[in-house]
């Protein structure tokens, strides 16, 4: 990588970690949402279960958002958000994309 | 100014993880708050002035003024004078009144998908009201969730997303700024006005803060909740899928406690579009009345579907902390009671009274002035964040090269700070002046008066621009205490709802407005008298070697401490 | 309302007397190492707490002609209103500010026994 001046990198770092705080963090709270509602449903009526679970949509989306600016690097504070995104969204629509009904 | 760590340095020396994890979030209160910092102060200004929209719809309609209390007939006499006047409507929903509104009022249609208009009835009689043509109070409200502009505004969709994401930096800015503040029990009652500079502002931005914190967290988390289907929609689409998409609208039936398919006097594909017939609805009201052990009667909607007409009675939503009342729906024609809707599952009611929380409609007349004193104070919580970030840096700069002129950046802000948030009061009192003075009958009147309000608002940030100094403050904010003081005035010379009728008359409902604009005026013209009182601040840049030696505290307005927030120490 | 405001702002009065720089505002002859001083500023830490807990047991032990959910949400905002007053006597008045909080204490008394109390 080339070297890039300290203030362009800074910059650079602050930007990414803030996309990965709103788009990163929006896309890790959304799939918890789901996830949930989902594995809810079983337990209550279904709107029961998707109201609970958009309640504590936003304390999760808090969280993200904490950590991608707590995180050591940028990176990380991506790898902090989309790896559990990622693995909710394997769980909710794997089962989807290998044929096997939901 | 510290940040997040992405290079060696301050990282890599051993700092407690904790004072790390409170640097990162220091950081981020600052910038989740300054971004967006001038919309939620709007936000929040309008917000706080919706506990009152009831009583700004009054008062800027003088027509209604002297009506009495509803006769025990009320909702058949409104009926049919609402078939008198629409012979055709086949929808209306009608708002009995209650002590903060006495009019009646109806939203009709003949068509099932065009606009409501809006039908203003004498509570005894029954005769049509004629009332100036004015968005009111409802600005106000329709402004702070959806950045409303226009009365038909066309925008309303992309302004709640905006005032979404504003509401999770809020969210996000009361979080980080309670993790932030260190000494958050310690300085719990500290406020010291005369220290002056940063250390003042700051303490006004930590107790504004702090002591009224529950509230704050309740506004903006149930803020997020109201309009939850629109932000986090994921849960819905996961638990309801349909034939093309999402099955949203069994979601929201079963949210409101209804079950799908069932008859519903709000949303379904079998609306009807003829005419309503003339219904009984004396019996349904004294069912509703009985079941209710005495509960008022909020609306009545009535509507046709396949089956015929339908009645719902919906309770007054003032009447208990959930919000989403309790609804009564019979048949038309026979009056028989079909169903109960009032879902009361765990988490609807959840849902149910954080939503009537944020409302505040349970509220009576003293608790809904505290809640307005609440959002005052958050008003001020802004507003001190955004002043002391400008107060900061310019401490900070002044510091480092004492005779440079204001960066470009602070200046802006500090332009922004004097436009937007001192501008803002000043454009409600042209809003409310407008109302008094644009010509009754004129046409587009409702967005005339918005016009203005807008109208000064940008003359105020242009003011902003050219001065964004202590002067322009006192400038801007003189300009609003005159226009309130010149209210009750100008009351006075074009209606007869001023104090003088008012206020003999024991009439609260209007003398409290002409009373709190005055009170607002004397308040704001105190302010500017201790603004012009107190020299201005750049004259600090050659006399700073001065002031360094002097007794630290002493002068007002002397330099602040140095340091992020914190490091703050006493 | 006006019980639970009477109760916190003696509870709040409690605690901010127990914090070292109000004690010495209200009370600024006492020498605040003693050992009488901090005794006395422990028991007000710890008055202050039980207070506040003792207020919001009432609230929801005696709602009165409304629910228990109406009287907590009552009780905060009276939480609230009167952290606000507390913090604007220990700021411009600290020198009254034990002697208002005792008659807080004592009026909260007085309203709890003729009106909560009662039928």
């Amino acid at each position: 990588m080339k070297a890039t001046s300290p203030l362009i990198h800074y910059r650079l770092a602050i930007a990414s970690r803030s996309l990965a705080a709103v788009f990163g963090g929006y896309a890790l709270a959304a799939f918890s949402t789901a996830a949930l509602s989902l594995l809810l449903s079983s337990l209550m009526s279904r709107v029961e279960a998707v109201m609970t679970a958009t309640l504590l949509s936003w304390v999760i989306y808090a969280m993200a958002i904490a950590w991608t600016f707590y995180a050591r690097t940028a990176w990380l504070a991506w790898a902090g958000v989309l790896l559990p995104a990622l693995a909710l969204s394997a769980a909710l629509y794997g089962p989807l994309w290998l044929g096997v009904e939901a | 100014m510290t940040a997040p760590q992405t290079k060696t340095s301050a990282r890599t020396t051993r700092q407690p993880e904790q004072e790390g994890f409170r640097q990162a979030m220091s950081w981020l209160h600052t910038w989740s708050g300054l971004i967006l910092g001038w919309l939620l102060f709007a936000i929040f200004v309008t917000g706080t002035l919706s506990f009152f929209k009831n009583e700004f719809n009054l008062w800027m309609r003088p027509e209604l003024h002297g009506l009495p209390l509803p006769d025990s007939d009320v909702a058949q006499r409104a009926q049919a004078a609402l078939h008198e006047h629409a012979p055709g409507v086949s929808n209306f929903i009608m708002r009995l009144p209650d002590e903060r509104t006495p009019a009646v009022n109806v939203l009709w249609r003949d068509k099932p998908n065009s606009r409501f208009e809006t039908l203003l009835l004498h509570p005894q009689t029954g005769a049509a009201l004629q009332a100036r043509e004015t968005a009111g109070g409802e600005f106000f409200y329709r402004f702070h969730f959806e950045l409303r502009t226009a009365h038909k505004g066309r925008w309303t969709i992309q302004g709640r997303w905006v005032v979404g994401a504003a509401t999770l930096m809020m969210f996000i800015a009361l979080l980080t700024g309670v993790v932030t503040h260190r000494r958050i029990f310690k300085d719990f009652f500290t406020f010291r006005p005369r220290k002056g500079g940063q250390r003042a502002w700051l303490d006004a931005h930590n107790v504004s803060g702090v002591l009224v914190l529950p509230f704050y967290l309740m506004i903006t988390f149930s803020g997020l909740i109201i309009f939850h289907a629109m932000y986090m929609p994921a849960g819905i689409a996961a638990a309801y899928p349909g034939a093309k998409g999402t099955d949203s609208q069994s979601y929201f039936s079963e949210l409101q406690g209804d079950v799908p398919g069932a008859r519903s006097a709000r949303r379904g594909s079998n609306a009807q579009a003829e005419p309503l017939p003339m219904l009984d609805l004396g019996p349904m009201l004294s069912q509703a009345s009985q079941l209710w052990r005495g509960g008022r009667v909020g609306s009545i909607t009535v509507r046709s579907d396949s089956q015929g007409p339908l009645v719902e009675i919906t309770r007054h939503d003032g009447d208990r902390l959930q919000y989403g009342p309790a609804r009564l729906r019979f048949d038309g024609r026979t009056g028989q009671l079909q169903t109960q809707v009032d879902p009361q599952s765990p988490a609807i009611k959840t849902y149910g009274v954080l939503y009537g929380l944020h409302l505040g409609r349970f509220a009576d007349i003293g608790m809904r002035w505290v809640l307005f004193g609440f959002g005052v104070m958050g008003s001020l919580m802004i507003a001190s964040g955004l002043i002391l970030w400008s107060v900061k840096r310019r401490a900070q700069a002044l510091r480092k090269t004492p005779a440079a002129p204001l960066p470009f950046g602070e200046r802006l802000v500090a332009s922004f700070n004097i436009g937007l948030m001192g501008g803002l009061p000043l454009a409600i009192a042209a809003y409310l002046l407008a109302n008094r003075l644009l010509p009754l009958e004129m046409p587009g009147r409702p967005d005339a008066e918005l016009s203005c309000f807008f109208g000064t608002w940008a003359l105020a940030l242009l003011l902003g621009l050219i001065r964004p100094t202590r002067q322009g403050w006192a400038l801007v904010l003189g300009m609003a205490s005159t226009a309130y003081l010149l209210l009750p005035l100008v009351n006075a010379l074009t209606t007869s709802t001023h104090l003088g009728i008012s206020l003999p008359a024991m009439d609260w409902s209007w003398a409290g407005m002409d009373l709190s604009f005055a009170a607002m005026g004397l308040m704001l013209a105190a302010l500017t008298r201790h603004l012009l009182q107190r020299k201005s601040q750049p004259a600090a840049r050659h006399a700073l070697p001065a002031k360094a030696a002097a007794a630290p505290g002493r002068q007002p307005g002397s330099q602040g401490i140095p340091g992020d927030n914190t490091a703050q120490e006493a | 309302m006006l019980l639970d405001f009477l109760l916190c702002f003696a509870a709040w009065t409690a605690l901010a007397l127990a914090m070292d720089r109000h004690h010495e505002d209200a009370w600024p002859d006492i020498d605040s190492e003693a050992p009488a001083t901090v005794l006395r500023r422990q028991r007000l830490f710890q008055a202050g707490w039980i207070l506040l807990a003792l207020s919001l047991g009432i609230a929801l032990g005696f709602p009165g002609a409304t629910t228990a959910a109406m009287s907590a949400t009552v009780w905060t905002a009276a939480l609230c209103l009167a952290a606000l007053a507390a913090t604007s006597m220990a700021t411009w008045q600290a020198q009254r500010l034990p002697l208002f909080g005792l008659m807080a204490l004592a009026l909260g008394i007085l309203v709890f026994t003729f009106d909560r109390l009662g039928p």
